[in-house]
């Protein structure tokens, strides 16, 4: 709480006043460390996202800062809606949540565009790290930005203060924002590109001489210190002289006395100036020294751990995507297995099943339509082969029994007619093979009465036309005639009993009945 | 093969050198010395005289013997420097026309620059004999204290002798080199380089066949001549006037002497305990009576004469090493004067460690500028001298101030920059004017060039800014350059330090000295014919008599040696005149007889 007893808020400005020393104050070392990146420009909610500590826990650091004297927080510009009222100092988990959100969408330090105009310095920072001044030869552009990585992850990377007064010396103090030397890099100039017209000179010098003077003339940027002269940021003064000595034994004008060295004569002078100014500043002046090796450092331990957290990154981003595509190719299969069972059902040949059943609709409908023109033998053998391949479809059973029996008839009706031309003109045996075909079709009683007679006459058979002539008088008991015919039938068999019987229902008939009355007397007789 | 000689050009003594099959050589004189004495006179027939010849017709020809004539390059007349050599020297030093100093020897004025090419002439003709090429080209070695004007005026003296100077190096570099060249070396080393005229101390680091001088500072007045002038002046001088009431000094006769006593006796000091100093007849009395000079001096005396310019030599080291900041690993002795006993006794006690004696005090800067030479023709690298600055260059700035831009011991080549701004209300133009040296004030240091910048914006001052580069490039030259920045108007000069030649006196001096060199060479031809006649009589004669006996019998044969004998004596006319073409004609006919006379000995076996 400050002296109002309000909450510090995310935007609050904490400032070391001036003159102070902490190491004289007993401080724990997270809040030591709070104390070297409060600037007067970073926000509560920044140092927040420095540290990877919650707002409660920075504010009670600060407050620890404040408390001895060694800090003031002015209220800062809300940047952020909600940060106006200022959230309450103690934390909720919707808090917890929010800071946590916010981390993850934060990109790196260093990386970030400012957000606020009003923090020149922020951007003047960011602007020193990445200098923009341009080359004409090229190195490859960086291949991709790296991705977001958590920064609580990562470590500070060179120091706000190191900077600033490696910035003092101009091009001396220039670091570039990240190694020269990458892993795996194989080619000592980083695959800066050469123009190849400059490199065709003709002059004194061999070609890995002019590569190596345009290098270190245009490729400088990319190059700190420690490149140049090829030693660790850790070098003592002694191996720093000793890499200048190097240095200057390839680049040093004199190594190239009277020769003709072209437009390669400038750069060369201006690499030996740049690098003797450079060894002399970083050999005389300690805290130049020291600064460039401490931002080096910081600066090789944060593109290494960025490095490493983008393997790590792009190792879980493999493996993830090594398992969605697992996936994706199951619910693939899946699918593929569905669209094939819908496309053979879409298909008629495709199924026998429906192809039969969609054949007994076809005869089923071609049956019904020719019984509506009443060519019913047609009729009847379509739906026979409807019911044939849909033989559980009761409609179609029961409408081929119905057709059945009327193209039977009509068979029968064809065959009769043939029969008959044949007794008329006296072929009597052609004739009862018709009258029998036909009964086969339909025993209409009319039918196998005469079949009956006809066979008595001819003396054939008999037992099969007394069978006619009984089902003729089964189907229809009132006709006399039909009765007297089996008499005579039985008669003639000599199953006199049976005629006598046979007579005696014909007279109940129809007692008035002269044939069976003769027929009766007459048996009575015998 | 082209080649780049080595010449220490000392004040006492000078050495040339070379690098031959990789190894560094000092190349010896005709009198089979390794060091010449830089001593220029002019005999009384007129004719140039170098070396040892010159050193020792001094005593006779005081006035007319020029030495120690580095003292006196690329100086102003009216420096005190100049004056006492004016007051010291027994020849005669007058103003020349640009301000500078001049010797005049018999009827004619020489500048120093042309005295000290008469030496570097005899160094170059010592090493295109001993080559047998002809020599363009050369490093030469200065003390590193030495300014611009002195450096240019070397260089100015190389070129009047006929020497390409492709660098002018600072004598305790060079020591260096010959020290650490072909060693496979990691040190920091301080060559304390007492000579004849000058006291040098440098700080180098040698690592990989890079030298790189750290730090350097010198006396240009403190040498082995200061110790010769305590013996003389407050020793010899001041005992023979307690004597006989006679001041020696008024005698340039007597006094050239008694240098060349007192320096005597100094080297015999650094063996002997003690050496007598005996000079008959040095001074007449007026009537016939001449006074004697006879002295006994022993170390202890010279030691009590000299112990303060040796306690000024270990202050000056005091504060160098103070300055480089760093460890010594070695120290290294250069010059005659360190052989002294005293010398060596104090620099041990002051560095608290032996200086090293390997190498040769008197060659070794001969052999480190021969080496600096060889390395630059070398395409594989395995030397290579970062040389330094030795004084501060800047401008002069508004209050007479002195506002330096390249400091001492700054690596070359280099440039820097610095802005500047106007110090009056509409002030269109600004004179800058380039300086060199070490004092704050302006007017103590050394005026090299000015220029004027125009067209400046009249505005309030300080608000125009004007920035000013200086560059030292490979080959040593500066320019300084000065840059409106907001119009980008800007002016350029070059700096030349003046020697206090005109390029013309230059030119006309070289062309003198292609003529006299022209006639040295045909001098030394009639000197070879003659050595080449005397050697084929010689021959002749021995054979002669076995060769008459022989012959004698014979009408051909008396007249062969008629023949032989007419050849013998026009040869021994020849011999005494100097006519180069008839010499040769005798030598040719001698070298016929002479084959005559063999096959006859052949024939008889």
């Amino acid at each position: 709480m400050n002296e109002k007893g309000k909450p510090w808020g995310h935007d609050d400005l904490p400032s070391r006043l001036p003159d102070t020393d902490p190491s004289t104050h007993s401080l724990e070392p997270r809040v030591a460390f709070l104390w070297t990146r409060i600037d007067g420009e970073t926000t509560l909610s920044d140092l927040a996202d420095m540290l990877g500590a919650p707002h409660g826990d920075i504010c009670e650091m600060v407050r620890v800062l404040a408390d001895s004297g060694l800090v003031v927080v002015r209220p800062g510009v809300p940047t952020r809606p909600q940060a106006g009222g200022g959230p309450p100092l103690g934390q909720t988990v919707e808090q917890l949540e929010t800071d946590a959100r916010r981390l993850s969408r934060r990109p790196i330090p260093g990386k970030a565009p400012s957000r606020t105009a009003s923090r020149p310095e922020t951007v003047d920072a960011a602007g020193a790290r990445s200098p923009r001044r341009t080359v004409s030869g090229e190195l490859p552009k960086a291949t991709v930005a790296p991705p977001a990585v958590d920064p609580r992850l990562l470590p500070a990377g060179p120091r706000r203060e190191d900077l600033a007064l490696l910035r003092r010396f101009g091009p001396l103090g220039h670091l570039p924002e990240v190694p020269f030397l990458k892993p795996g890099q194989t080619d000592r100039f980083g695959g800066f590109r050469f123009d190849p017209r400059e490199l065709l000179e003709p002059c004194d010098l061999t070609l890995e001489q002019k590569k190596d003077i345009v290098f270190m003339h245009r490729g400088r940027e990319n190059l700190d210190a420690f490149d140049i002269f090829n030693i660790a940021p850790t070098s003592d003064r002694k191996e720093l002289r000793k890499g200048y000595f190097l240095f200057s034994k390839r680049f040093h004008p004199d190594n190239f006395f009277r020769k003709s060295l072209g437009s390669f004569a400038e750069p060369l002078q201006s690499i030996f100036k740049f690098g003797t100014d450079l060894h002399d500043r970083l050999q005389s002046d300690d805290a130049f020294r020291e600064a460039y090796a401490r931002a080096a450092d910081a600066r090789n331990a944060l593109y290494r751990a960025r490095l490493e957290a983008e393997r790590v990154e792009v190792e879980q981003e493999r493996l993830t995507k090594a398992r969605d595509e697992a996936n994706d190719r199951k619910v693939e299969l899946q699918a593929r297995l569905q669209s094939r069972v819908e496309a053979r059902r879409a298909r008629p040949d495709a199924n026998p099943v429906v192809k039969q059943l969609d054949k007994a609709e076809q005869h089923y409908s071609d049956g019904m339509k020719l019984y509506k023109e009443e060519k019913f033998v047609q009729a009847a053998s379509a739906l026979q082969l409807a019911v044939t391949f849909d033989p559980r479809n009761e409609t179609f059973r029961q409408a081929f029994e119905r057709v059945n029996d009327k193209a039977k008839q009509a068979r029968a009706e064809q065959v009769w007619k043939r029969g008959d031309m044949h007794e008329s003109i006296g072929q009597l045996r052609e004739a009862l093979g018709a009258y029998r075909e036909a009964l086969g079709y339909w025993q209409r009683h009319d039918y196998l009465a005469h079949t009956a007679e006809v066979m008595l006459n001819q003396g054939e058979d008999l037992n099969q036309a007394a069978e006619f002539a009984r089902l003729a008088t089964e189907a229809a008991p009132q006709k006399v005639d039909y009765l007297l015919l089996l008499g005579r039938i039985y008669e003639r068999v000599t199953l006199t009993k049976r005629a006598m019987t046979t007579y005696e229902k014909a007279l109940k008939l129809d007692p008035q009945n002269e044939g069976a009355k003769k027929a009766v007397k007459q048996l009575k007789r015998m | 093969m082209e080649r780049i000689i080595g010449i220490d050009l000392g004040t006492t003594n000078s050495c040339v050198a070379i690098v031959e099959g990789g190894q560094p050589v000092v190349l010896p004189n005709k009198g089979g010395y390794k060091t010449t004495p830089s001593v220029v006179a002019i005999s009384e027939n007129g004719k140039r005289l170098v070396g040892h010849i010159a050193k020792r017709q001094a005593i006779t020809n005081a006035a007319n013997t020029v030495f120690a004539a580095k003292r006196l390059i690329g100086r102003r007349w009216n420096s005190p420097a100049v004056r006492t050599m004016v007051e010291t020297m027994p020849y005669t030093i007058v103003e020349g026309p640009n301000g500078d100093p001049r010797i005049k020897l018999r009827d004619r004025v020489y500048s120093v620059a042309e005295i000290s090419s008469i030496i570097l002439q005899e160094m170059k003709l010592i090493a295109e004999e001993y080559t047998g090429e002809r020599i363009e080209k050369a490093v030469i070695t200065v003390p590193a204290y030495f300014n611009d004007a002195q450096r240019q005026a070397t260089k100015d003296a190389g070129r009047i002798a006929g020497l390409d100077v492709v660098r002018i190096i600072n004598e305790p570099t060079a020591a260096a080199l010959a020290y650490g060249y072909g060693k496979e070396l990691d040190k920091t080393i301080a060559v304390y380089d007492l000579g004849g005229g000058t006291f040098d101390i440098s700080i180098l680091q040698i690592s990989n066949g890079v030298f790189e001088v750290l730090a350097t500072a010198g006396d240009t007045f403190l040498g082995g001549d200061d110790f010769d002038g305590r013996i003389v002046m407050d020793w010899l001088v001041l005992e023979f006037a307690r004597e006989h009431q006679i001041d020696l000094r008024r005698d340039k006769m007597a006094l050239q002497r008694l240098r060349d006593a007192a320096e005597k006796a100094k080297i015999e000091l650094s063996s002997a305990r003690e050496t007598e100093i005996n000079l008959p007849f040095i001074i007449s009395t007026g009537g016939s009576d001449a006074l004697h000079l006879q002295k006994v001096l022993t170390r202890e005396k010279l030691e009590e004469l000299t112990i303060d310019l040796v306690d000024r030599t270990i202050r000056i080291c005091k504060k160098t090493i103070e300055e480089a900041g760093e460890q010594i690993d070695d120290i290294v002795l250069v010059g005659g004067m360190t052989r002294m006993p005293i010398v060596q006794q104090k620099v041990r006690e002051f560095f608290g460690k032996e200086p090293l004696k390997g190498v040769h005090p008197d060659e070794v800067v001969a052999l480190g500028a021969g080496i600096q030479g060889a390395a630059l023709l070398e395409d594989s690298q395995d030397v290579l001298l970062l040389d330094v600055t030795p004084h501060s260059l800047g401008i002069m700035i508004h209050g007479g101030f002195f506002s330096v831009l390249i400091p001492q011991n700054t690596t070359v080549p280099t440039s820097k920059s610095h802005i500047f701004t106007t110090v009056k209300d509409n002030q269109t133009s600004v004179k800058i004017l380039v300086l060199q040296g070490e004092s704050e004030r302006a007017e103590e240091n050394e005026l090299l060039g000015e220029f004027i910048l125009t067209g400046l914006r009249p505005a309030p001052r300080q608000e125009v800014e004007i920035e000013v580069t200086f560059e030292i490039n490979a080959d040593g030259i500066v320019s300084v350059n000065a840059k409106d920045m907001e119009t980008g108007q800007q002016q350029a000069i070059t700096v030349t330090a003046t020697s206090g030649l005109s390029e013309d006196e230059i030119k006309h001096m070289m062309e003198e000295n292609r003529e006299y060199l022209v006639d040295v060479r045909t001098s030394e031809e009639l000197e070879m014919q003659r050595v080449a006649i005397q050697r084929t009589i010689m021959e002749i004669e021995k054979v002669f008599p076995r060769v008459r006996t022989v012959l004698e019998g014979s009408d051909f044969g008396q007249d062969a040696i008629r023949k032989a004998e007419g050849v013998l004596e026009r040869a021994r006319r020849a011999l005494e005149g100097t006519d180069v073409a008839v010499l040769k004609t005798s030598n040719e006919a001698l070298g016929k007889t002479l084959n005559m006379f063999k096959g006859v000995v052949q024939k008889i076996g």
